[in-house]
C-alpha cells in the first residue's frame, strides 16, 4: 500500500463497518489503501484494462454494502477484498478453466525458459513481457491465480492462502507447478514466434 | 541460455516491475463515492410502516437513480434554496420550477464544494414529512424528486416535481 497522507490510522474492519453504514469518507479510504492492489491481480488475471476496472467497481461495491464479511482474523482486507475479486474474475470467465487442454498442448513443445530481452530493448522488452502474461493467464486458473498473488504482487503465503481457500503446504505445491508450467509455456510462446527457441 | 529458475526469476522481476506502474482508473474512486450517497438516499427513504401498508396495495416501482454534476446546475440548484429561504415558503421560483426545500442550515449548503444532485422517485406520502399537502387518492403514487447531496451523503435539499 503506498503512503498517501489522506489516510488516518483507522483499522480497515472499522472503515469497513462506516463505509457499511453510509460513510462516504470512510469508503473513500478504504478504496484508496486497497484498490491498486485488487487493481493488479484482476489486471493480470484477466489481461483487460476494462474488465479489470469492471471488477474492482463491482468488488467494491458489493463490499461496501455488506456489514459483515471482513474478518482480520482469516487474513488481511487487501487478501479479503482480493478474493472477493476472484469470485467475481470466476464467475464472468467460468470457461476459462476449458482451456487447459490448450496448454498441455503447448507444455510439450518445449521446456526451455528464454532469456528476456535486455532493458534497452524496450519494443522487444514489452513484446516479451506480453508473452509472459499471456502465458500466465493461459495457466489453469488455480495455478494462476497463486502465481500472481505470490510471484507478482509480493503477497505472503498466507494471505494467498486465504484469498484462494487453500492450505499454505498447498499454496507452496501449487507455486512450484505453476512456475514449471510456465517456464514450459513461456519457451514454447518463444519458440513459436521466433520458430527456434532462444 | 541462463539457469531457468534465473531466467524465469528475471522474467516474472521485471512483471512485476512494470505491474506496480499499474493503477486503476480514477472514475471508479466517483463512482462508488455517488453509489455511497445513493444508499444514505434509500436508507433514509425507507417507507415507514404505514407507507408499507399502501405498497401493499400497489406495488411501487423501483427507484430509478442517475446522476448528474453539471457545475452550472449546482449553481442554480444553491440559489433556488436561497430563494426558498428569503420568501420562506416552498413556492414555485421565477423559471416556474419548484424551489428547493433546505433540509441543513444554508451555509451548510453553501460551503459544500461539491453537491450533486440525485433524481429519485419517492412514496407519497414522503411529501407530508416535508410539510407538503399529500392527496390521499393518490397517496399510493410515487413522486419524482431531486435531492441535493453533499460528497459525504449529506442531504442538503430536496425538491418535488410538479404534477
Amino acid at each position: 500500500m503506498a503512503f498517501d497522507p489522506r489516510m488516518s490510522d483507522e483499522s480497515d474492519a472499522a472503515l469497513l463497518m462506516r463505509s457499511a453504514d453510509g460513510d462516504a469518507a470512510a469508503a473513500t479510504e478504504l478504496y484508496r489503501r486497497h484498490s491498486a492492489a485488487v487493481y493488479r491481480f484482476v489486471r493480470v488475471a484477466t489481461g483487460s484494462e476494462a474488465e479489470a476496472a469492471d471488477i474492482l467497481q463491482e468488488t467494491f461495491m458489493s463490499v461496501l454494502e455488506r456489514r459483515a464479511g471482513f474478518d482480520p482474523r482469516r487474513g488481511s482486507c487487501t487478501a479479503y477484498l482480493c478474493g472477493v475479486a476472484r469470485h467475481l474474475v470466476y464467475r464472468r470467465f467460468d470457461q476459462r478453466t476449458e482451456t487447459t487442454s490448450e496448454i498441455e498442448e503447448l507444455a510439450e513443445t518445449t521446456g526451455a525458459v528464454p532469456s528476456l530481452p535486455a532493458p534497452f530493448d524496450e519494443a522487444e522488452r514489452s513484446q516479451a513481457l506480453q508473452r509472459l502474461h499471456t502465458a500466465i493467464r493461459a495457466l489453469p486458473p488455480h495455478y494462476r491465480d497463486v502465481l500472481i498473488l505470490v510471484e507478482l504482487q509480493e503477497m505472503s503465503y498466507a494471505d494467498t492462502a486465504a484469498i484462494t481457500g487453500i492450505e499454505l503446504g498447498t499454496v507452496r505445491s501449487r507455486l512450484a507447478r505453476a512456475r514449471a508450467r510456465l517456464a514450459e509455456l513461456l519457451g514454447a510462446s518463444v519458440a513459436n514466434t521466433d520458430g527456434h527457441p532462444r | 541460455m541462463n539457469e531457468p529458475r534465473d531466467t524465469l526469476d528475471t522474467w516474472l522481476a521485471a512483471a512485476r516491475a512494470d505491474l506496480a506502474r499499474e493503477t486503476p482508473p480514477e472514475w471508479i474512486e466517483s463512482a462508488l463515492a455517488a453509489r455511497q450517497s445513493e444508499l444514505v438516499l434509500l436508507r433514509r427513504l425507507r417507507p415507514s410502516p404505514a407507507a408499507k401498508e399502501v405498497g401493499k396495495r400497489r406495488r411501487p416501482r423501483p427507484a430509478f437513480w442517475w446522476f448528474s454534476v453539471p457545475a452550472g446546475a449546482v449553481a442554480l440548484l444553491v440559489l433556488g434554496v436561497a430563494v426558498l429561504l428569503f420568501t420562506g415558503t416552498p413556492s414555485a421560483t421565477a423559471s416556474g420550477a419548484p424551489a428547493f426545500i433546505a433540509l441543513t442550515p444554508l451555509e451548510t449548503i453553501a460551503a459544500e464544494p461539491s453537491p450533486v444532485v440525485v433524481t429519485s422517485e419517492v412514496p407519497r406520502a414522503q411529501l407530508a414529512s416535508f410539510g407538503l399537502p399529500v392527496d390521499p387518492a393518490r397517496a399510493d403514487l410515487p413522486v419524482r424528486a431531486e435531492f441535493l447531496v453533499s460528497q459525504r451523503g449529506t442531504l442538503l435539499a430536496v425538491r418535488f416535481s410538479p404534477e
